[in-house]
């Protein structure tokens, strides 16, 4: 079997792994947790919002944007852990690296923010 | 920074684009909206001509970015179209985003963004650089034919052309990791290496070779993963129009040269009597159905895929060695430059919505716009294939190695489909030069700079169909890497 | 001299731009003096190249530059001067100068008058380059561009429905002969790996017969279409739509001759190709008789011409088809002159008479228009074949070479061809000038033309009573035939030698046949004996099948329907249809495909994503067969 194929093997245990533990921490909970449901226990969070109407109501879509803006920044962190780790082996040229793609990522939000995407109506 | 800048330098034009669509929307959100309307195309053009002309001057020859990307006459020759090409769809759609309300400055970006990832496609040497590429080179293509936000048409477009573009991208590569899966590796040359050796005994190859021909030819539009072309085309803004059916189809050829007649060479004998096939079917459909069409609009969209089974059979005949390659490139050149001429002329007349002028719409447009029709005219007539126009030299250039590569037959299609051709798209000019305008026709606008764009492409038009010769022995060279 | 040879297609050139470019705000009526004196020049120049070619220079290829050179594929842009292009050049410079100048005065009261001297110089530089042309390809340019020019000046009122008809069914036949000379030609290419005509004719041999016949008679079907010859003859009389000058130059005196040409220049190929030259004989034969029958019953004065283009179109691939070339050159050259001579006149007459072009309505004209009817008299007597003129030298040697190939059949018809040419043009010529005016209002306010009309006239006369001696006296030895023996000298078509007493024989049968021609129609109309109309009456049918052209057109007509139904002749019946009414082919045809495969376009995206991975499936099943070896490669 080549290499390449064993490390789906490796895979597929890493998924058997998680679906395990979830199960078996759910499994627990239900069997050792004591149950006395009043009213309150019963509600979506105890200190949340009951929800109005049903779930497929219509969102505005500004929504949507501020999830685009958000996923932006998101990734803008993932990029950025892995270079403050290596911020010494990097050097400047790191620097100037990361400097030029937050730069782009600046320009994004500048237009985002001047276009009113920021701003709720 | 001595070094970065040599690391970045042979993608000198990429950076420029890129840094010039940044640009664009900067500007666009700083100035106020009139004068932003009139800096943003000079902004564009500007940017773009510096990639053009500092492109070869900084940007050496060679392989970078640990094999991902290479730079040869290939990737000039095409990066010098894409260019092009995003300069005439700039300076032709000012006046029109104007009128139509369509937002310039993200016409102008998108319109940027598509062009990187089309020149990306031409540097690839790897699946994965040309699937970003391809990505980021029809992304952008979706939001252009959705940009007239309020007309029903163009949200139709954008939609359609969406969700049937992921649906082949998912394909493709669904194809490529067939490709993966069976050599090991993403790189052009380890494909051709294990399939030189595999050929085509083992299921995997077939299977992955049917799933790229499948996706790529939706790129190109051709037969029978053509049907989004008449429906995109026709709802999307007319300027938009104009750019979506050069750029993605002339890139679609730069990656079918790349994976199929470099990456899967080897089995060239194979899938060139499929591509035969594929290109007899495609111009001939192409031709037939743009026959009953009456608006110029959806009548060009047909033609566009005509062009693609004209473009289809010199991939077919790469059995000819480098002069096949070169007739591709050579027609890509022409029809980017007649075809974006072509739907640019339908921007004289203002039409309520997106849809192109019907053939009666047209009557006695010569009367109204004289040189606006005779620029149509020229387009018309090489896209016809008559000299003495780039677009009969670009057929001339097509049938050689069909022949040399024994697809006589296919020849003959080709010659068929060039006569079937010739009435649909004169008929277009008896109807501008012939016929009395009569009734309500819809007002001729004449913006400035769309004459000044249209004369010139058309003037090009002319000169290469009499002076084909150095861009021909240019798009030789071209094709050398590809096929030596 | 011969070096500045592209000077000759550059003035035209430079007339058409500038006349297209300025010509409708500035320069307005001039445009027609620019462009007369443009091809005027060109005119001068021919003869200073027809000079240097007399003076020894017998083969000068001038490259201008090299067009296209893909491989071993090499095609430049090169004039060929010899023999045969500087007759070519001369014929085309010269005629056209003279048509030039008259339109000026026949176009005046036009609107289009700008429009018109663009297209017209347009025109003759196509035609000069296809005739210098050194080459196939570049022969095909000039070829589908005097085809376009064509087009456009048949149409030249468009505002008028028969014009546009006419150019529409002139374009399609003409596309139909073009397909001929894409098949020549890539065939040519082939075969001999050229397209150049002096690397072609030396290869002659390395050609198969069977190539040679394939070659030859594709591009015989090209000249057919170009030079209106059976079975695509019938664009021609339709384009009589077009202004009268245009008539006279394109579809009588050059245009419709290239044809012929191409024949000529391409003679090693036809010699070598079995049965090519006697269908090019026997075509022209019968092209000649049929149009001339159909000639002596039209009632418009322009198509009783244009029928009678047909037929000595006929006679010069008559000529061209016995083996000789010269003397279909020669008739060509006499026909240009005399042929635009009579359309002229004829349009010298419609001037005159408020472009009437019914015959019925004229008469009596000679002492209203005394220039026109004694030049058009000249140029009728040439056609009929009267000696000293022209037209009598040029055809009785077409004859007389059927003759001697020992084609009695094919001199036959010939002859009697003579006898109907002799009789349509006495009797149009008697309908016009001769006789009582028919029609009082009309008589009334005839009138001479104007100088700049009547002096082409006469100047074309002068050529036509004297070009036929100069050029072909004594009969087979004379000037052109010394001139174009280098050229059009192949082996296999060695003159023969004819005692003088068959030559004397053989030419007084012809002018006999001429005379017989004209006194039957000089009785019939002068002396009604026996009358005109009681001849067609007694001839019912056989006159009602003439007058209607043999029913041509309805065939054709007809023909698409069975045609459509077998696929196979698809491209014959879509472009013939076409001609006939344009719509209705065209209609069945895409019903047929187009509708078919717009149902599919359904506009719903899971049906478009179905197609797309029924088509991956199939294209994956095609592979598969590949790989298995189901089928070949």
């Amino acid at each position: 079997m080549p290499d390449y194929n064993l490390s789906y093997v490796y895979v597929l245990a890493f998924f058997g792994a998680g679906v395990g533990i979830v199960a078996m921490m759910m499994m627990m909970s239900r069997m050792l947790a004591p149950r006395n449901p009043t009213r309150e226990k019963l509600t979506a969070y105890e200190s949340g919002e009951e929800p109005i109407g049903q779930a497929w109501g219509r969102y505005p879509t500004h929504f949507y944007v501020f999830a685009l803006i958000f996923v932006v920044f998101d990734v803008e962190v993932i990029f950025l852990f892995p270079w403050a780790v290596l911020l010494r082996e990097l050097g400047w040229r790191g620097v100037i690296e990361i400097a030029l793609f937050l730069a782009i990522l600046v320009v994004g939000l500048y237009y985002a923010w001047r276009k009113r995407a920021l701003s709720w109506y | 920074m001595n070094e970065l800048l040599q690391t970045i330098s042979p993608l000198f034009p990429e950076l420029v684009v890129a840094v010039t669509a940044s640009a664009v929307i900067v500007v666009d959100a700083s100035l106020p909206r009139e004068r932003a309307s009139a800096a943003l195309p000079v902004l564009t053009v500007v940017g773009l001509l510096v990639a053009l002309v500092g492109g070869p001057a900084v940007s050496a020859q060679g392989t970078y970015f640990g094999g991902y990307v290479r730079v040869d006459e290939f990737a000039v020759f095409f990066r010098t179209v894409f260019l092009l090409l995003a300069i005439f769809a700039t300076m032709v759609a000012p006046a029109y985003l104007d009128r139509k309300r369509v937002p310039a400055a993200e016409y102008y970006a998108t319109v940027l963004f598509s062009t990187i990832g089309a020149m990306t496609i031409a540097l690839s040497t790897d699946l994965i650089t040309l699937f970003v590429g391809l990505e980021l080179m029809t992304i952008p293509v979706y939001v252009l034919a959705g940009m007239q936000r309020h007309d029903r048409f163009s949200n139709e477009a954008a939609l359609k052309y969406f969700l049937l573009g992921a649906f082949s991208s998912a394909l493709l590569v669904y194809g490529f990791a067939w490709l993966f899966g069976l050599s090991g590796s993403t790189r052009y040359a380890d494909i051709a290496r294990t399939v030189a050796s595999t050929g085509m005994s083992d299921a995997a190859t077939i299977v992955a070779l049917g799933l790229v021909t499948a996706g790529l030819g939706f790129k190109a539009a051709a037969v029978p993963f053509h049907q989004w072309t008449p429906d995109a085309y026709e709802g999307a803004p007319t300027p938009a129009t104009a750019f979506m059916s050069v750029a993605p189809k002339a890139a679609a050829f730069a990656a079918i040269l790349r994976v199929l007649v470099s990456g899967m060479g080897p089995l060239a004998a194979d899938w060139a009597t499929v591509f035969a096939l594929l290109a007899a079917v495609t111009m001939s459909v192409g031709n037939v159905v743009a026959l009953v069409q009456t608006n110029t609009k959806r009548m060009l969209a047909y033609s566009s895929i005509a062009h693609t089974g004209y473009v289809l059979a010199a991939v077919a005949a790469t059995g000819a060695g480098a002069p096949a390659g070169a007739a591709v490139l050579f027609y890509v050149f022409a029809y980017g430059l007649m075809n974006l001429g072509a739907f640019a002329c339908l921007l004289y007349l203002d039409i309520e919505g997106t849809r192109g002028a019907t053939l009666d719409e047209l009557d006695g447009f010569a009367r109204r716009e004289p040189l606006g029709a005779l620029a149509f005219a020229v387009f018309l007539v090489s896209l016809t294939g008559i000299p003495p126009t780039i677009g009969f030299v670009a057929k001339f250039f097509v049938i050689q190695p069909v022949l040399d590569a024994g697809f006589t037959w296919l020849a003959v299609v080709l010659a068929f489909n060039a006569v079937l051709a010739a009435f649909y798209y004169l008929r277009v000019v008896v109807h501008m030069y012939m016929y009395e305008p009569e009734g309500a026709l819809p007002p001729v606008v004449s913006p400035r700079l769309l004459s000044f764009s249209l004369a010139l492409s058309a003037a090009a038009v002319v000169v290469l169909g009499i002076l084909p010769d150095s861009l021909y022995a240019w798009a030789l060279a071209a094709a050398g890497p590809i096929l030596p | 001299m011969i070096e500045a040879v592209w000077l000759i297609p550059a003035l035209p050139l430079a007339a058409f731009l500038v006349n297209g470019l300025f010509g409708r705000r500035w320069l307005r009526h001039a445009t027609g003096w620019i462009a007369s004196a443009a091809v005027g020049l060109s005119a001068v120049l021919a003869i200073g190249v027809f000079l240097e070619v007399l003076g020894g220079r017998e083969r000068t290829t001038v490259t201008l530059y090299e067009w296209i050179g893909a491989g071993d594929f090499r095609v430049d842009v090169a004039a060929l001067i010899d023999p045969l292009s500087t007759v070519m050049l001369l014929v085309v410079t010269v005629v056209s100068t003279l048509i030039f100048v008259y339109a000026n005065g026949y176009m005046e009261h036009d609107a289009g008058f700008h429009r018109f001297f663009t297209w017209f110089p347009l025109f003759v530089f196509a035609m000069l380059i296809l005739v210098m042309a050194d080459n196939y390809l570049l022969m095909f340019v000039g070829w589908e561009g005097v085809g376009l020019c064509s087009y456009l000046l048949i149409g030249y009122w468009f505002d008028k429905p028969a014009p546009q008809q006419a150019a529409n069914k002139a374009f399609w036949m003409n596309r139909i002969g073009d397909w001929g000379f894409t098949v020549g030609m890539i065939t040519t290419f082939l075969v001999f790996g050229s397209v150049t005509f002096s690397d072609v004719f030396d290869r002659v041999g390395v050609a198969t017969q069977a190539n040679l016949t394939l070659i030859s008679l594709a591009f015989f079907f090209a000249a057919t279409g170009k030079s209106a010859q059976l079975p695509l003859y019938s664009w021609l009389p339709d384009a009589m739509e077009g202004p009268t000058p245009v008539s006279a130059l394109i579809h009588a005196a050059t245009m419709v001759t290239a044809g012929v040409y191409l024949v000529a220049r391409s003679v090693p190929l036809f010699v070598g190709a079995g049965p090519s030259l006697e269908i090019v004989a026997v075509v022209g034969a019968i092209t000649a008789l049929f149009a001339a029958t159909i000639a002596l019953v039209q009632v418009d004065i322009k198509r009783v011409m244009a029928y009678s283009t047909v037929s000595q179109l006929g006679y010069m691939f008559l000529a061209l088809g016995v083996g000789a070339p010269a003397a279909a050159l020669f008739h060509l050259a006499t026909h240009a002159f005399f042929k635009a001579l009579l359309f002229l006149g004829s349009g010298s007459v419609m001037h005159g008479m408020q472009g009437e072009q019914d015959m019925r309505k004229m008469g009596g004209l000679r002492p209203k228009m005394p220039v026109t009817f004694w030049t058009m008299l000249i140029a009728g007597g040439s056609l009929a074949g009267l000696p000293p003129l022209a037209g009598f030298w040029s055809k009785d040697e077409i004859v007389g070479a059927a003759w001697n190939e020992g084609q009695t059949a094919l001199w036959a018809i010939g002859i009697l061809t003579g006898v109907l040419t002799a009789a349509y043009v006495t009797r149009a010529l008697w309908l016009t000038f001769g006789g009582e005016p028919r029609d009082r209002h009309l008589f009334e306010h005839a009138h001479e033309s104007p100088a700049v009309m009547t002096l082409p006239l006469m100047g074309l006369a002068v050529g036509v009573l004297t070009l036929g001696v100069v050029l072909g006296f004594p009969p087979d030895a004379g000037f052109i035939h010394t001139f174009l023996r280098p050229v059009v000298e192949v082996e296999g078509l060695a003159p023969r030698e004819v005692e003088v007493v068959t030559l004397l024989a053989l030419l007084a049968v012809s002018v006999a046949a001429a005379i017989v021609g004209i006194l039957i129609v000089i009785s019939m109309y002068a002396r009604h004996r026996p009358d005109p109309a009681a001849v067609s009456r007694a001839s019912g049918p056989v006159y009602r099948l003439l007058v209607n052209k043999y029913y041509v057109d309805e065939l054709y007509d007809r023909r698409i329907a069975g045609a459509l139904r077998a696929l196979f002749g698809v491209l014959w019946a879509f472009d013939v249809h076409v001609v006939d009414g344009i719509a209705n082919g065209l209609g069945r045809l895409s019903s047929l495909g187009g509708q078919g495969v717009r149902r599919l376009q359904t506009g719903i995206v899971g049906n478009y994503a179905l197609t797309i991975v029924a088509g991956l499936i199939v294209i994956i099943v095609v592979y598969g067969g590949y790989a298995a070896g189901l089928w070949r490669r």
